[in-house]
Order: structure tokens, then C-alpha cells, then sequence
């Protein structure tokens, strides 16, 4: 039993920083049609940035989330505005520039920050154990599951409820239409890009108390990005949250069931959602 | 055609020109006491990993080698040396066209590195085809030794480690474990060696998991530890050694480990972010910057004013590699050929950082070894020595 708890505990917690990380993808990538292979890099410059202020400098760390978000957000808002914005429907174009903002940001990083890692560190306040029923769990992985849970409920009622979700959404179904309105689609893209890359960054401090920060994460974590996207759909704040959920659970279970196959798990899961669900669970259909 | 005669006549006139420049220039260094033209540099080539999963190493390696080669002044045996640095991406297809792009193009005879087991095995067949002096940085596999043409320091990833567990058994007194260890061919190794010193002193090893290189939440290996006198552990690449060290603190286990390979990851400034945390853990290392010798003090003082750093296990093996070479090199009358070259390695015996070093038939490396533990002296984090074993063959060889 405990064995089952614990493995779903860790799933579930995994999965909110999978939804962290991978939300503020889906949503540029659904809404917005820009395949930001950047998203990674963004979040990493927010890993720096919450260690930098959390760890080196020892304040806040609610300071450090938000400084951690606005930096990734200036940076993403920057790539926006000086490039992507020029590039819109023209996916290969996007691809090839995003990506090399990868190698940009990462070597910059490397520049600010040195090649070694930076430790994964644990906000004050939030070290120790919990217990739950008979067993004791990382008070951390918990706050980060919660953190996951806010920003979740925040996007979507971004999203789905309030006016400045529908005229992302009525953009991308009838750009012309949507501009005809009368609606300045191009800050509407403009903020909708920053508050992706603003995501990521908060996503990047919290996660260092997980993952740490280094030079390698602007790759790693958009491949858990990507995955994430394609098993829950684009554009889509709660097929991002499924598919992240569903992501953690199998990968959390798999790794103690069947070490020997851990390598591939996510991806067999990615295999299978696309076989029978090319859009993804909850993908926005066109 | 007026014009076209006056051409003629004018390239006339520079071609007898030339030619009696050039004989005189030919036979000017004929002359004795003419200056002799400058020699043919040595090229030595390195395959580090600047970028990939042990990002971090490559300027480490690099600093070390580099400070090795200025002590030199670039020079061996009157030969100026020329140094190309690759970077292998940590990647085993990457450092094998690296290899071919030093042996093919730059007309390199030795390469020192790539960095990681499986880059290793990558390059070997290639590297015996074409007679390259191979050196492996930071341990290498067993199957190379065979080979007769690498150079694996500081030994064997196997024997690496066998010490600590004689010592997990002899002198901590443990008697049942659980090995945790990357899923990859050093890392297998690694593990082995302690966990089967361990076995043969009477210890029992009661669960082996092996985890994926690019686990980024170990939690659910960790939930499947099973009860045991202790935890040894070695998991490769600085990061994902970190990563699971905390989140192996954080889970609440409470089971004492042991940290192999600790050196590579409890490097200077790591221990400076660790803090208390890891404050008494026991592991097995290759070389200690605490280590108080000569040899040790000018060296680790060397490094720091280079790189501004305590050095770690990168710079110290690289340097030291970068030495033998050298004294190799001079041996031969800088005669890089292979041929000429291995056997000077093999009779190379030199007092180094980490103590004396010489080589067995194999080329593998003949060191002390230590079991270290963290401790804080003067208020700084340091990694010291507990025990020191004598050098350690492979029993597989």
C-alpha cells in the first residue's frame, strides 16, 4: 500500500512540474502557432536567476519566483518582439530561430553563471518531512504539487474566463475576423508570449528544488515539454495538465516497477496517446 | 604585340629572378651554422566534453592539461608542441569523428580523452587500426587494457573502487547493502568492483538498482529501497550525482551511504553549496586536494591561480596524464610514433598530486587509493583522506 501511495505521491508531484514546465509551451504553441523550441532555455534562465536570488544572495524566495518569472518574461518578450513576430505561421523558420536562442541562452548562462552546476536547494520553510498516515513525504514536492495546482487554476480561468482569453482564442480561429473587432491581436500575442515565458520562469525556480539549475536543462526540460504537449494537446491548459499528471504517474511507476525500461516509458506512452489521439488527450482542435 | 613581347620579356627576367633566389636561399641553409628551420611541432590532441552530460569536466581537463604543457613551455625534446582540443559532446558517435578528424586531418599520434566508458568504447577499434596513443582521464573499462594502446588512469573503473568495499566490510562494519548505480557501462563497473570486494570479505549485497542516466526525479527508485546497513552509490555526471544525493537526503531513508567515485562530485565548490548536508559522508576517491605533500601543494597552488578553483579529480588526472606523456615524449627524443611511444609510457615512474605513479604491462596506472570523507576544517568544506590503500590491480585482468 505504501508502496502505491508513494509512487503516486511522486507521480503526481513530478507531474505538476511537468505542467509547470510544458503549460506555457502548449499554450504559445496552441494559441499562437509559434513552436518555441526556446521554452527550455527559458526556463533555465529562471533557474539561474531564483538561485541566484534565493540561494546566493538569501532572500526571498517568493521574491526569487517572481524575479525568476520576470526575466524569463523579458527575455521571451524580447525574442517576440525582435523576431517571432515577423515569423508568424512559418513554423520552420521558428524552429530553426528558437532553437538557436537555445544555444544563445545556454551559452550566455555559462557565461554569467560558470559551466558547473548549481545544487538544488530547498525554500526555507519547506524542508523536512511531512507525515502521512504511516509513512513520511518531502514536504517540498509537496509545496511544488500545489504550486502546479495555482498556476493551473490561474491559466485556466485566464483562459477560458475572462475576456483576455478570448480574444487569444478568437485570434487564432479567425485572425482577420478577431482584427476587424477592433482588437490589437498583435499585444494580445505580444503579453501572451510574455506571460508563456513568465511561466516558465517561475516554473524554473521551483523546480531547481528538484532539478538544480545547469547548463543542460534548457534541453532536458523541453523535451519533457514536448512530451507533455503532444500527450495533452496543444493549446489547451487542462489537456497540459492530464497529460503532465498521466506523464508523472506512468514515468513514477514505471521507474520502480520496471527500472530496466525507465529510459523509454514517457515515450511509449507518447507513442501510444498519438496512435490512437493524433491531437493529444485534450489537444484544441483547429 | 609590342605589348605582349614586353610582357614576355619582363616574366623572363622574374623567372630567372626567382630561380636564383631560390637556389640561393636553398643553399644558404646548406651552410653549416645556417639556423636550422624550426621543427616539426608535436601535436597532441584531447577529446573533452564541453558540451553533453559532463559539460562540466572539459575546461577541468583542459585548465589541468594546459597547466601541464606551460610548465613545459610547450616543449619536448627541442619539439614546440601543438595542443587541438575537441570537444566530444559526451557523446560516443561524436568523439569517434573527433578522433578521425585529429588522426585524418591535424595528423594527431595521441589523444587524450574522450571522457566517458561508452565514448571509449566508441573510438577503441579505430584508434588500435591506426596506432593512436589513447588516454583514459578519469578511469576506463577493463575490455581497453587489452588493447595495449590506452592509457587508463587513474585504473581500471573496476579496480577504482574495490577498496571501499574491503572498507564498507573491514572497517565500518557493515554487512548487508544496496548498491544504486547509473545504467551504463562505467557505471556497472563502478559498482561491481565494490559491491564484489564487498561480497568476498562476506558482505552481502541484498538489492541492485540501476537507474537511467537522465533521471530527473529519483524519487521512484527510492521508494523501492530496501532495508539494509547501508546505501552505496555512484551516479554518474555532476548533476545527476547532486540531484540524487538531496533527494536521497530528503526522502527520509535514514540509511548511512556511501559515496563512490566522491572526488568527481563532491568537488571544492560543490562542498561550499552543500553545506552541513553532507558533512561526515564516507566515499571512495582518486585523489584529494587535502593531500599534504610537495608534489601536492605547489600543484593545487598552481591550479588555483590558474583557474581561480581548488582542484578536483578533472584537473589533477589530466595534469598528471599530460606529464606522463610528456616524460614519455622525452624519452623517445620526441619520437611521437607509436611504436616508439608506448613502451616509454609503460616505463614512466614519476611522483605526482595524488602520489607515486607507475604502469603495469596494460598501461593501466598503478596509484594510491583513498577512502575520503567530508569534513570541515578552518570552517571550509574540504575532502579528506580516512585510509589509504596501496594500488589495487584488476582481478579481471
Amino acid at each position: 500500500m505504501d508502496f502505491f501511495v508513494l509512487n503516486l505521491l511522486n507521480g503526481i508531484s513530478f507531474g505538476m512540474l511537468l505542467f509547470l514546465i510544458a503549460s506555457g509551451m502548449s499554450i504559445v504553441m496552441g494559441l499562437m502557432g509559434i513552436v518555441n523550441l526556446a521554452h527550455g532555455a527559458l526556463y533555465m534562465v529562471g533557474a539561474y536567476v531564483g538561485w541566484t536570488i534565493a540561494v546566493h544572495y538569501g532572500l526571498n524566495f517568493g521574491l526569487a519566483i517572481f524575479l525568476g518569472g520576470l526575466s524569463a518574461g523579458l527575455v521571451g518578450l524580447m525574442m517576440e518582439r525582435a523576431f517571432l513576430r515577423r515569423l508568424y505561421k512559418q513554423p520552420n523558420e521558428q524552429v530553426l530561430l528558437t532553437f538557436g536562442f537555445v544555444y544563445i541562452l545556454t551559452n550566455l548562462c555559462i557565461w554569467i553563471w560558470g559551466g558547473g552546476p548549481r545544487l538544488a536547494f530547498t525554500a526555507p520553510g519547506l524542508s523536512g518531512l511531512i507525515q502521512l498516515g504511516g509513512m513520511s513525504y518531502p514536504i517540498t514536492r509537496i509545496a511544488i504539487a500545489i504550486s502546479g495546482v495555482v498556476v493551473a487554476i490561474v491559466l485556466w480561468w485566464l483562459q477560458d474566463k475572462t475576456r483576455f482569453g478570448a480574444m487569444i482564442r478568437a485570434g487564432m480561429d479567425h485572425k482577420e475576423m478577431t482584427m476587424g473587432l477592433g482588437i490589437n491581436l498583435e499585444r494580445v500575442f505580444m503579453f501572451t508570449f510574455f506571460l508563456a515565458a513568465f511561466i516558465a520562469g517561475i516554473a524554473g525556480v521551483i523546480g531547481a528544488q528538484l532539478l538544480g539549475a545547469y547548463s543542460g536543462l534548457s534541453i532536458d526540460t523541453l523535451l519533457f515539454a514536448l512530451i507533455v504537449v503532444i500527450v495533452g494537446g496543444m493549446g489547451s491548459v487542462q489537456g497540459a495538465l492530464l497529460g503532465a499528471i498521466l506523464i508523472g504517474i506512468i514515468d513514477a511507476f514505471g521507474r520502480a516497477m520496471f527500472p530496466e525500461f525507465s529510459m523509454f516509458t514517457m515515450y511509449l506512452v507518447m507513442i501510444i496517446i498519438l496512435m490512437a489521439r493524433p491531437k493529444g488527450l485534450l489537444g484544441r482542435r483547429a | 604585340m609590342k605589348g605582349r613581347k614586353f610582357l614576355s620579356s619582363v616574366g623572363k627576367h622574374w623567372l630567372v629572378l626567382i630561380l636564383i633566389l631560390g637556389t640561393l636561399l636553398l643553399m644558404t641553409s646548406c651552410v653549416p651554422g645556417a639556423p636550422a628551420p624550426p621543427a616539426e611541432p608535436i601535436k597532441i590532441g584531447a577529446i573533452l566534453d564541453f558540451t553533453g552530460f559532463v559539460s562540466d569536466w572539459g575546461p577541468k581537463c583542459k585548465a589541468g592539461m594546459e597547466l601541464a604543457l606551460e610548465e613545459a613551455n610547450y616543449e619536448v625534446a627541442g619539439r614546440p608542441i601543438e595542443f587541438i582540443a575537441e570537444d566530444g559532446a559526451s557523446d560516443p558517435t561524436t568523439s569517434l569523428e573527433k578522433l578521425k578528424k585529429l588522426v585524418e586531418r591535424d595528423n594527431v599520434h595521441i589523444s587524450l580523452g574522450p571522457l566517458l566508458g561508452d565514448c571509449h568504447l566508441a573510438v577503441a577499434d579505430y584508434a588500435v587500426e591506426n596506432k593512436v596513443l589513447m588516454a583514459a582521464l578519469y578511469n576506463g573499462m577493463t575490455e581497453l587494457a587489452p588493447k595495449h594502446n590506452w592509457v587508463i588512469f587513474p585504473t581500471t573503473c573496476y579496480a577504482q573502487t574495490i577498496p571501499m568495499g574491503w572498507y564498507a566490510y573491514d572497517v565500518l562494519g557493515y554487512r548487508t547493502m544496496v548498491t544504486v548505480g547509473s545504467d551504463f557501462t562505467a557505471g556497472w563497473d563502478y559498482v561491481n568492483g565494490a559491491a564484489d570486494a564487498f561480497k568476498e570479505r562476506g558482505g552481502t549485497v541484498i538489492q541492485q538498482i540501476w537507474t537511467d542516466m537522465a533521471t530527473a526525479d529519483y524519487a521512484p527508485y527510492l521508494a523501492t529501497v530496501q532495508k539494509a546497513d547501508c546505501v552505496m552509490h555512484m551516479i554518474a555526471g555532476i548533476m545527476q550525482a547532486e540531484r540524487f544525493e538531496l533527494q536521497y537526503l530528503d526522502s527520509g531513508i535514514g540509511m548511512p551511504t556511501i559515496h563512490l567515485t566522491q572526488d568527481g562530485h563532491h568537488t571544492p565548490p560543490v562542498l561550499v553549496d552543500y553545506g552541513d548536508k553532507v558533512l561526515g559522508i564516507i566515499g571512495e576517491s582518486s585523489y584529494l586536494p587535502t593531500l599534504d605533500t610537495p608534489v601536492n601543494n605547489a600543484f593545487a597552488a598552481a591550479m588555483e591561480a590558474k583557474t581561480g578553483m581548488k582542484p578536483g579529480g578533472e584537473e589533477v588526472n589530466s595534469y598528471v596524464v599530460t606529464k606522463v606523456i610528456l616524460a614519455a615524449l622525452e624519452a623517445t627524443g620526441g619520437d611521437d610514433s607509436f611504436d616508439k611511444l608506448w613502451p616509454a609510457v609503460l616505463a614512466v615512474k614519476m611522483e605526482t598530486p595524488q602520489g607515486p605513479v607507475s604502469f603495469d604491462q596494460n598501461g593501466v596506472a598503478l596509484t594510491d587509493m583513498y577512502v575520503s570523507q567530508v569534513q570541515k576544517i578552518n570552517g571550509e568544506y574540504v575532502l579528506v583522506p580516512i585510509k589509504i590503500y596501496p594500488p589495487v590491480t584488476d582481478p579481471r585482468l
